[in-house]
């Protein structure tokens, strides 16, 4: 049984990333740009965990829920309703949209179940330029409700909180009953079945999970960039970038979204500054020898090198 | 009236043939090797490259490009199957093919850019049309429509009379019982990725006809979606099936603008994809096997 | 739960309370961002008053002088490669002629020095995202003085927030959306005019008069920012010049296939097609008019038309499209200035076609040349009258100017800047010109036209001339 030191060994790696997280933001403003993206990748890719790392369904279409947030946020914010309670209704309702979602698409498999999910990005998206609803193409501006009250490092933080409670939800879920059902699952859906587990409240339940902080999400990056619309907050590259963040640093662990996260964007800015214009070239190869070489991701990566490593990496 | 149907008709069937072709190779991967091929996209791009470098470089038309298109794809398809493919096929993790096809998909089409640049380029290749008393095909399109049915008829011969399409369509129905009757699934399988390779290429080259100024690095992924369409709603594993999706698809790209114009408020342009995708989701609920898919 | 659990659980609350004080600690005490005005240099020393009645009280400082700069740092986030590197390698092309020309006369007059523009850009990629990081780096990392936006009205009505945060004096030269003056922007001056103010209104009179009987009109339109407000303003001309519009839809960004569109349109025997459009889907719709040999007697396609590109790839099939364009060589401003005895300030078009092939450039220059270089013109003018890098002094003094230069009228509205209200637009129209050749006619303003507007010829007649050659 564990005592106090062995919990706080294993929760000092995440603490620690967080401190390192908040001290780059107070830099410069620079770096809180940076810590930003860090964040918001996080958010998305922790969240997706829950459904992709646990539950073994690779949900293509989790851009949605960010969507949905965006634009349940500026919906509210232009009827004058307070910004952050309008984060907080967005995460409510992509939780609700999910429900909806889940229940009809959750009972196909493997990659019927990503072409589906994948369908619903443009499906959305189409069906809000075509059918003309909260402003079809053009979208929701949002400067002039919204110029005065902005501050980036307000919207910066309540991605960190954002991150840190999804977190404790993942760690919580791990260790629950529910957890364990995705896991079972997740390794053979039939035979979980006959094991007597219930497979799709499982399944919806950690879809809705999956949900609610991408919608926090959708909102914060609508206050950020001042105007909602289709093409903007409905972009199928979240979902493909989450995706791959989940799997680079480690499908089905805790800190293997946030490690992720943080390797992925610095890769990026590294690569947007030295080899401008290669960079998403050399990022394609680099998946790929990654999903050849080391599909346990960063963590399993880390965990078979350095034994000693193992307490930190949960 | 009546000018307006066969109008809608003759341009759906036209451009579905097209489409349909396109979409035959990512049936075919799916049905040999049950692999979602994300590069499908860039195989595309890279026909319609081919098509513009050839018309460019030699002064060929796209359609006389057509075998340079096909030997090319069949060729880079081989090789990223066994250099990328083929390691994956056996790995735990049934998504690894997909995002492993996914993220070349990416290195390719940025390939493209760093070699080609992302302006847009085109192939202004127009021969007149052909008018009768309401409306007017173009030549090209004519053209395009016969080479379709060619390539079909070739694909047929390929898949019903000769050894290899057998050994294919046995790896199609049953890998491992092909297997028992000494089919070399290994080789089929890099065969089938290859045929299905060089069919993107070639129908990337097709749709160099119908894009004036579009051709660019990242032009793949417009129609990758329109694909899955076509080869869900036709039937995954069956390569005719691409060609039921195909028609369904270029005819309802042509009536649903027309049909939904009539509701107010909308724009029937923007709201066709949806209907597509709509089509799709519903169509993977109800019926994954699609049109022409075997019923299990 | 066992005391072990419960330690456990306390320090997981004792470490997110930590962390959750530290952030909230750190928003408190963090100031925001600071603005990118230069710091004020040390006062002069007082000056007391020699009058005996002046009450000797608190010392007054007079107001601080700025330091003269060596360099004026212009900040330039542009598309030089992806889906607009036409467009905006063209108009950097138009900024860089400006600012020689500029420097080779020593650079803007700044409190009796001549202080020379240093360029500072960067390539946005045609990513919109991308912009706004770029131009947030060049305000924060680089501390330009002025910004001059991207390209299109898209990307400008993301990164103008950004500017407009840090309140930094701009200039977009490439944003004809009306959306642009209507979000409350304060430092952002536009130097080109708007779909609803200026578009469509001058081919519309050419039409009326050269065509008395035309009376149909068929609208479509791009579905983004710029598409929509031509539709807008197509709309609302047409009603006012009593067209009856019998078709008016808008299609998606990314089309493909313009077909089923206009196979409506044709139906329904048109006089005038007005396309809200922008390069790709105007050439699209244009080769789709021309296959589906729909014959309509008055087409005017925003943008693609005015383009030397348009010519090269429809050959003869491009005689008789009207466009309205933003610049051409042709432009003879200093004429129309001399005449209403207002300013001309900057190069004449001869001038700057010179510049052009100065620095490189080939072939016959783009409408976009002018369109980049007002922007350097415009902002060296409010340097000049404003005498100052301040930005609220910058934007008053904008709010004054109304001058020519070789991109037409530069005249704001006094109450909101960011609304052009001088601009003129020339209009073109490709004709077929004597010898065979294909001309790209300048048919308004009448003082530098170059030919009178011809009704498009019907495609079947074109079939039978032969190929055309600029």
């Amino acid at each position: 049984m564990e005592d106090v030191g062995d919990a706080v060994k294993k929760y000092s790696g995440l603490i620690l990333i967080y401190l390192l997280l908040i001290l780059l933001s107070l830099i410069s403003t620079a770096y809180l740009e940076i810590v930003y993206y860090v964040l918001f990748l996080m958010v998305i890719s922790q969240s997706l965990n829950i459904i992709m790392g646990f539950g073994g369904l690779y949900n293509f279409g989790h851009a949605v829920f960010i969507g949905i947030g965006a634009y349940v946020f500026a919906l509210l914010v232009v009827q004058g309703l307070n910004p952050y309670i309008s984060m907080i209704a967005g995460g409510i309702v992509s939780s609700a949209v999910a429900f909806l979602i889940g229940i009809v698409v959750l009972r196909l498999r493997g990659p019927f179940f990503a072409i589906c999910t994948l369908s619903t990005v443009p499906a959305v998206k189409y069906l809000i330029i075509g059918g003309k609803i909260a402003g079809g193409a053009a979208g929701i501006t949002l400067f002039r409700y919204l110029g005065e009250a902005y501050n980036p490092y307000m919207l910066t933080y309540i991605l960190l909180i954002s991150s840190v409670a999804i977190t404790i939800l993942t760690l919580k879920v791990s260790a629950s009953p529910l957890g364990y059902s995705l896991k079972a699952l997740r390794e053979d859906h039939d035979v979980a079945e006959t094991s007597g587990v219930d497979t799709t409240r499982c399944k919806i339940i950690a879809f809705i999970i999956s949900a609610l902080f991408p919608g926090v999400a959708g909102g914060v990056l609508a206050f950020k960039i001042f105007w909602v619309m289709p093409e903007t907050v409905i972009d199928l590259t979240w979902s493909i970038e989450a995706i791959l963040i989940v799997l680079l640093g480690g499908s089905g662990t805790t800190i293997g979204p946030i490690i992720g996260a943080v390797v992925y964007e610095v890769l990026k800015d590294l690569l947007m500054r030295y080899f401008p214009g290669l960079q998403l070239l050399i990022f394609g190869l680099l998946v790929v020898a990654i999903i050849s070489v080391a599909p346990e991701g960063i963590v399993g990566l880390l965990k078979n090198r350095f034994k000693r490593l193992r307490s930190f990496l949960i | 009236m009546f000018e307006l149907v066969f109008q809608v008709l003759v341009y759906g069937v036209i451009i579905g043939a097209v489409y349909g072709l396109a979409t035959m190779g990512l049936n075919l991967i799916w049905g040999v090797m049950r692999v979602v091929n994300f590069t499908h996209a860039e195989f595309l791009t890279l026909g319609a490259y081919t098509a513009y470098w050839a018309w460019v470089l030699i002064g060929l038309n796209p359609i006389a490009s057509i075998p340079l298109s096909a030997l090319l794809g069949f060729v880079i398809g081989i090789f990223i199957f066994y250099i990328i493919i083929y390691r994956l096929l056996f790995s735990p993790d049934i998504h690894s093919t997909l995002v492993a096809t996914f993220a070349l998909g990416v290195a390719l089409a940025e390939l493209m850019k760093v070699l080609w640049t992302a302006d847009y380029r085109g192939v202004p290749w127009a021969l007149g049309v052909i008018k009768f008393s309401w409306f007017s095909i173009p030549i090209t399109y004519v053209f395009t429509f016969i080479s379709c049915i060619l390539i079909i008829i070739i694909v047929y011969f390929i898949l019903y009379r000769t050894y290899f399409g057998k050994s294919i369509r046995a790896v199609i129905w049953d890998s491992g019982a092909a297997a028992i009757c000494g089919v070399n699934v290994k080789a089929t399988l890099a065969l089938g990725f290859a045929l299905g390779s060089a069919l993107a290429f070639i129908g990337g080259s097709l749709i160099v006809i119908y894009l004036p100024t579009g051709i660019n690095p990242y032009m793949g992924h417009l129609y990758l979606l329109r694909c899955f369409v076509i080869a869900v709603v036709g039937g995954l594993g069956n390569p005719w099936g691409a060609l039921a999706g195909g028609l369904v698809l270029g005819l309802l790209e042509q009536v649903s603008p027309i049909v939904l114009g009539y509701i107010p408020g909308v724009e029937p342009l923007s709201l066709t994809p949806f209907l597509s995708f709509l089509i799709l989701i519903i169509v993977l609920l109800i019926m994954p096997e699609g049109i022409l898919g075997r019923r299990r | 739960m066992s005391s072990r659990a419960v330690s456990k659980t306390i320090a997981v609350i004792i470490a997110v309370i930590v962390i959750i004080a530290i952030a909230a600690a750190a928003m408190v005490m963090m100031p925001p961002a600071p603005s990118p005005t230069p710091p004020p240099p040390p006062t002069s020393p007082i000056t007391t008053p020699t009058s005996p009645t002046t009450p000797k009280t608190t010392p007054i400082s007079p107001t601080p002088t700025e330091k003269i700069p060596s360099e004026i740092r212009i900040g330039v986030a542009i598309q030089l490669s992806g889906a607009q590197v036409v467009e905006g390698s063209a108009s950097f092309m138009g900024i860089k002629c400006a600012v020689q020309w500029i420097n080779d006369r020593g650079g803007v007059n700044f409190k009796g020095v001549k202080v020379p523009l240093k360029l500072i850009y960067y390539d946005c990629e045609s990513k919109r995202d991308y912009a706004v990081k770029l131009v947030e780096k060049l305000i924060t990392e680089d501390k330009v003085d002025i910004v001059i936006h991207p390209y299109a009205s898209t990307v400008i009505m993301a990164t103008a927030p950004i500017t407009e945060k840090y309140k930094m004096f701009s200039v977009q030269f490439g944003g004809s959306s009306d959306t642009l003056y209507q979000q409350g922007f304060k430092y952002m001056v536009s130097t080109h005019g708007f779909a609803i103010l200026h578009y469509w209104s001058t081919p519309f009179t050419m039409i009326k008069e050269a065509d008395p009987t035309a009376k149909k009109v068929a609208i479509v339109f791009k579905d983004d920012e710029w598409g929509r407000s031509l539709g807008e303003s197509a709309r609302t001309k047409a009603k006012n010049f009593g067209f009856e519009i019998v078709y008016d839809r808008a299609y998606p960004p990314d089309i493909t296939d313009a077909t089923p569109m206009l196979r409506e349109i044709a139906a329904l025997n048109p006089d005038i097609l007005c396309v809200g459009s922008h390069y790709k889907d105007g050439y699209l719709i244009a080769t789709q008019l021309r296959d589906l040999r729909i014959n309509i007697k008055w087409v005017i396609a925003q943008v693609a038309v005015a383009k030397p590109e348009f010519g090269d790839g429809l050959g003869k099939w491009a005689v008789g499209f009207i466009g309205e364009t933003t610049w051409e060589p042709e432009c003879k401003w200093e004429i129309i200035a001399a005449r209403e005895g207002k300013e001309y300030y900057g190069p004449t078009s001869d001038e700057l076609v010179e510049y052009y092939y100065k620095l490189g450039g080939k072939g016959r220059p783009s409408a976009y040349t002018g369109y980049g270089a007002i922007a350097v013109l415009v902002a060296a003018k409010c340097i000049e009258v404003a005498q100052s890098l301040d930005s609220d002094k910058l934007i008053e003094a904008a709010k004054t100017l109304d001058f020519y230069c070789v991109k037409s009228r530069f005249k704001v509205d006094p109450e909101n800047p960011a609304k052009q209200i001088g601009s003129i637009n020339p209009v073109v129209q490709w004709q077929r010109g004597e010898g065979d050749k294909l001309v790209y006619a300048v048919i308004y303003p009448f003082e530098f036209a170059t030919s009178k507007p011809i009704p498009m010829p019907k495609w079947e007649e074109k079939e039978g001339w032969p190929e055309l050659k600029p």
